[in-house]
């Protein structure tokens, strides 16, 4: 069960791919991860904003990092933050007891790392620390492996650099830098020959030969310290940890230890997600992984991607955990939920329907709808394929204005594949109140508010599945005093800034999977100063619509994929 | 063939015509840089001066299962993490080799890069905000480019760091150059054991021999593939009790299907399996026993009678979460150990219904079709790379299995003939004979050079003056991260392949937008004449249309004036 909006991301709204297509997905969020920016009218996405990094903190002791020093501690805790190499819980400073004299015990140092969770203590790896605090810097000097592997590292790097800086100096080089143009191409060709006939013939010159079979592998006992002979050639690497070193029994190693072991988990290999960054050949076991410090993370704002736009989405006050800025979609979109799943109990035919059948049944549904019997289902229960449900969808409404929705499912594709289910949205049109204090809404209740008039959930459900009002739906705003019957009547439930409309799904027999489908959601309303048809992003009939006198109306289009639950399978 | 395809580039010229310049080599960003003396000053050498600043590349090597990323100049990544979150469900890979392939398109095409679109984006989006923490829009990004990434991931690459991100350049560097960069080399074979592929590039003096380079299925995904039957028909599953009442606990096999997820495999290849020493027992072939229907059930009774008698592997337990928890602990999955040994034999080819070479044969196979001057200096520097090789004993494995490839089959044939007896003489030409068939005896004289750079059993014997001994000689850097260091390297010292900077790729996807609505123009006007011609709009013309109603030729195309149908050649322009 959820419900989740879409993000047209930078496009101008449309209707996304049915849940169908695993790439629409991608646009769909909950609505509380979405923001909304005010300036282009569009909901914005996780997947779209642009962001930057606005501080650095460190999740476990909330210590806030300078940035100047975030690089070099490689994006962690510095200070005395660490993660059990086995469960990754963060670890607590332990102090060691000793029996004094007098029989009392005493803690003081060595210092320990234990883990709360699975009791892992860094003694196992010989890591013990004379001081409480700052236990990064006091490992730095412990923990030597990092510097090997840097200063490999370095080396490869100037042994690199001699071969890049000659290649950049060889004049054939520069040609091909400055200009790409064919004429030059050629000229360079021809410059290339030129170098390659002036070049010492392999076996003729034999110190050019020597270089040529030693870079190539060749001749490696070779002494002697000379510098590259040509522009293309890299001399030989002499690496400091080489696997040459460690030598042939202790290369097989991994694989006999391999072949005895008799327990996995804590004492076997370590899992791949705690060794696949270390670079370094290292030992596998588990008992040998150290401990991380712990990643910092970081507050960031965040900003309309459009290149037009760039206003501010959410800025976060660097002292506190308030926001600056916050233009959520929560405070701008109806917000939707799902609930209060009905079964219809069935009455017999249970034979494969015929699309004309399920035409049929569709049209007949409507007609005995509050004849039929149902009953109240858990929501978190699996749907039965073959079955008929019905749900609930609140719309709450966050403007200080009533809204005017329309409810309709978009076109499927033509290439899209059936879905498995069918949906009967029996109001298309309805108000939701605007949002007050809680005490006006008492006052509602007695007064008739013409806004709240329900007109049209009769008249669109004649027009049936997908339709559009061709009337101006506020034309109808006045004639509100139906309203108690026909709201009852057709399931719409109306409480403060909430109504509640029914949803009909039908699951086809022989259904399987999830049940999934979109739904378009146009909202009106009403405006707070006269606007402009090109500031009027959403409506494709915009600001046109809207009709002549005092106010405005603007319309605004979202599309939402509802998930009602996965078909048991048989 | 990989090249700078993605994205037209101008720069691609450069890229396709490798012999007139490295491609490791000072870019023209690196202006003040080229200016300096080769023997660098240390303040240059030093790894202080790139550490603040943002001189520093972001260096990302997207694998099609994991993506490797992090800062230029450190020999760490930042982070490894894997592209499907969920793997079951979507899909073990983000991208497949056939994109009709790709689990949940329904072999759609469009709708496969549309997903891969998607998680390109996620992923990138990920990796700067989750993982580097760093704004992207001052970052100069190198891309590992594999062999042959499908230019279609490259495109989504590409797109999602320029348009979601908008970082400044990116630079597609070929991983294989890299990976030999980080062993300090500029020549070797590459030999890349991935997930989805295992692809062999020749690389000689820092040029890729794309067109030599060749690739295999066999590698991760098959692996996974192939252990997931063989768990599944011959491991045994220990649920946990049912309830409290009765603790009975009664071994399931074969394994439930839902159990044997992605991670599951991932976590028992990893933890639990290895490469055994060469198997050499003849495989006693018993087809006999098809009394079973399921394909799959014949193949691993087949393999299990094939191996279970030549591993000496002890049998190891999984405890693994039951997919239904029950609050009773969890359940126990015992591997056998022919399976841990035995698993990755696949690898290696001597399957008995696969007709598809293995890795040793593919490794010989790109050898034996390169220039005999080049085939010495390249079988005495093998490099294997990718996470798949960290499988503890493969690559000397790998060694030995293309040494046993190397070596000619005895000369002297048993046949109990004296010596020199005519039956003795057309039993040796018979061998001659099929020694000729063999197909890789004209490899056979470099078998004392083959050397594996980073082989962790490096041999002490083997031709001096060959290469026989380079063996083992490169730095003990991870297979799965070789390349990733590689280009940190790179980075560092600001080298790679030409970069293309975002103004660049902007213009020229304006171009190509350009160009396809001037097209679509041209096509309408085109329409537009041919209906003014006829008289009719063209979409009503039926068949036969055309030839009566006043129009006197039969053909829709004039030798010297205006055609009866437009000049369509005209409205597709060359360039």
């Amino acid at each position: 069960m959820s419900v989740l909006y879409n993000c047209p991301h930078l496009d101008q709204p449309h209707p996304p791919y049915p849940p169908s297509y695993p790439s629409s997905s991608s646009s769909f969020s909950p609505l509380s991860h979405l923001y909304f920016c005010e300036e282009c009218d569009a909901i914005r996405c996780d997947q779209c904003v642009a962001v930057e990094v606005a501080s650095y903190f460190c999740p476990n002791c909330l210590f806030d990092v300078p940035s100047a020093n975030v690089r070099a501690d490689r994006n962690k805790c510095a200070r005395s933050c660490f993660a059990c190499p086995l469960c990754k819980t963060s670890m607590a400073i332990q102090a060691t007891e000793t029996k004094s004299a007098e029989g009392s015990s005493v803690s003081g140092p060595p210092y320990l790392l234990v883990c709360p969770g699975c009791k892992w203590s860094s003694r196992e790896i010989g890591w013990e620390f004379s001081k409480p605090t700052g236990l990064a810097h006091q490992l730095q000097k412990i923990n030597t492996q990092q510097e090997l592997v840097q200063s490999e590292f370095d080396a490869l790097k100037d042994h690199l650099e001699s071969y890049v800086s000659l290649s950049s100096t060889a004049p054939t080089y520069k040609s091909s830098s400055a200009s790409r143009n064919p004429s030059r191409h050629i000229s360079q060709l021809t410059q290339m020959a030129a170098k390659a006939l002036h070049r010492d013939v392999p076996g003729m010159a034999a110190s050019s030969a020597r270089t040529r079979t030693r870079s190539l592998g060749f001749g490696v006992g070779k002494a002697g310290k000379e510098g590259p002979a040509e522009w293309d050639d890299l001399g030989e690497y002499k690496a400091k940890g080489s696997w040459k070193m460690i030598g042939l029994e202790n290369g097989m190693q991994d694989v006999e230890t391999m072949r005895e072991l008799q327990e996995t988990g804590g004492v076997g290999p370590a899992g791949l997600s705690s060794r696949w960054s270390n670079s370094w050949e290292a030992d596998k076991m588990s008992k040998s992984m150290h401990p991380q410090r712990i990643s910092l993370q970081t507050k960031s704002t965040k900003r309309c991607p459009d290149t037009g736009c760039r206003h501010l989405l959410i800025q976060p006050d660097a002292k506190g955990v308030r926001m600056k800025i916050k233009m959520v979609a929560l405070n701008y979109v109806p917000s939707i939920e799902l609930g209060r799943r009905k079964r219809r109990i069935q009455s017999g035919n249970l034979a494969q329907p015929t699309p004309e059948e399920l035409e049929r049944r569709r049209r007949d549904r409507r007609r005995v709808r509050g004849v039929v019997e149902e009953e109240d289902e858990d929501i978190r229960k699996r749907l039965q394929a073959g079955e008929v449900y019905n749900f609930q969808l609140a719309f709450t409404n966050p403007l200080y204005d009533p809204i005017q929705i329309r409810l309709t499912q978009p076109h499927q594709p033509k290439s899209a594949p059936t879905p498995n289910h069918l949906i009967f949205i029996p109001t298309q049109h309805f108000t939701v109140a605007a949002l007050k204090d809680a005490w006006a809404y008492d006052d509602d209740e007695e007064e008739d508010d013409p806004m709240l008039g329900l007109e049209g959930s009769e008249g669109a459900s004649e027009e049936g599945l997908g339709s559009v009002g061709k009337r101006s739906r506020l034309s109808a705003l006045g004639s509100g005093s139906l309203r108690d019957k026909r709201g009852r009547d057709s399931g719409v439930d109306k409480k403060a800034n909430t109504t509640k409309v029914g949803l009909e799904i039908e699951v086809l027999p022989g259904a399987t999977g999830p049940v999934e489908f979109d739904l378009e959601v146009r909202y009106k309303y009403r405006a707070d100063e006269p606007v402009h048809a090109e500031k009027e992003a959403s409506g494709k009939e915009g600001a046109s619509e809207s009709i002549a006198g005092k106010e405005e109306y603007k319309t605004f289009t979202f599309w939402i994929r509802i998930k009602a639950g996965d078909v048991a399978s048989a | 063939m990989t090249s700078n395809t993605a994205v037209p580039d101008p720069s691609s010229a450069a890229y396709s015509t490798p012999t007139k310049r490295a491609v490791i080599s000072a870019s023209a960003e690196a202006g003040p840089s080229r200016a300096r003396p080769a023997g660098a000053s240390p303040a240059y050498s030093s790894r202080r001066h790139s550490l603040y600043g943002i001189e520093d590349r972001v260096i990302i090597d997207p694998g099609s299962r994991i993506w490797r990323v992090g800062f230029s100049g450190e020999p760490d990544p930042r982070a490894v993490y894997w592209t499907q979150r969920s793997p079951d469900t979507e899909g073990s890979e983000a991208w497949t080799l056939d994109l009709a392939q790709l689990h949940g398109c329904r072999e759609d095409r469009k709708e496969a890069e549309r997903l891969i679109s998607a998680r390109c984006v996620r992923l990138a989006r990920d990796a700067f905000t989750k993982h580097l923490m760093t704004d992207a829009k001052t970052r100069k990004v190198v891309v590992l480019e594999n062999t042959f990434l499908p230019t279609v991931v490259k495109e989504q690459i590409a797109a999602a760091l320029f348009d979601n991100l908008k970082v400044p350049s990116i630079s597609f560097t070929p991983s294989c150059l890299l990976a030999l960069a980080a062993c300090g080399r500029i020549t070797g074979l590459v030999v890349d054991i991935g997930w989805l592929e295992t692809t062999i590039t020749p690389v000689y003096c820092s040029r890729p021999l794309d067109h030599l380079a060749r690739s295999t299925t066999l590698a991760g995904k098959a692996l996974h593939d192939r252990l997931r039957l063989l768990l599944q028909h011959h491991a045994t599953y220990i649920p946990p009790p049912a309830s409290m009442s009765n603790l009975e606990r009664r071994p399931v096999q074969p394994v439930p299907e839902g159990l044997l997820s992605d991670r599951l495999l991932e976590r028992i290849l990893t933890e639990g399996c290895f490469v055994g020493s060469i198997n050499l027992r003849t495989p006693n072939m018993s087809f006999a026993d098809t009394s079973d229907d399921a394909d799959d059930n014949r193949l691993a009774n087949m393999l299990r009678d094939r191996y279970r008698g030549s591993a000496t592997a002890t049998d190891l337990s999984f405890r693994i979460d039951p997919p239904e928890s029950t609050g009773l602990g969890p359940g126990l999955l015992l591997v056998p150990g022919w399976i841990r040994e035995r698993a990755a034999e696949l690898l290696f080819g001597d399957d008995i219904d696969d007709e598809q070479d293995g890795i040793p044969e593919s490794i010989l196979h790109c050898i034996s079709k390169l220039p005999v001057d080049l085939r010495p200096t390249l079988i005495s520097s093998l490099l294997i790379t990718g996470g798949t090789a960290s499988l503890p004993g493969l690559i000397p494995r790998l060694r030995v299995s293309l040494l046993r490839l190397l070596l000619p089959s005895p000369s002297l044939p048993e046949t109990g003939h004296p010596i020199n007896s005519p039956a003795w003489r057309r039993a040796e030409r018979a061998e001659w004979r099929k020694r000729h068939t063999e197909p890789f005896r004209s490899l056979y004289g470099l078998s004392g050079r083959l050397a594996i750079l980073n082989d962790p059993a490096p041999l002490d014997t083997g031709d001096i003056d060959g290469g026989g001994l380079a063996g083992g000689r490169a730095p003990r850097w991870t297979p799965g991260l070789l390349s990733w260091v590689g280009g940190s390297l790179a980075g560092a010292l600001k080298t790679g392949a030409p970069e293309m900077t975002r103004e660049t790729y902007d213009t020229l996807f304006a171009h190509s937008i350009e160009r396809g609505e001037s097209w679509l123009a041209a096509q309408e006007t085109a329409e537009r004449d041919v209906a003014a011609l006829v008289g009719v709009n063209i979409e009503d013309l039926k068949p036969g249309m055309a030839r009566e109603g006043g129009l006197e030729r039969k053909r829709g195309w004039k030798v010297g004036g205006e055609g009866i149908i437009g000049d369509w050649t005209r409205v597709v322009r060359a360039g």
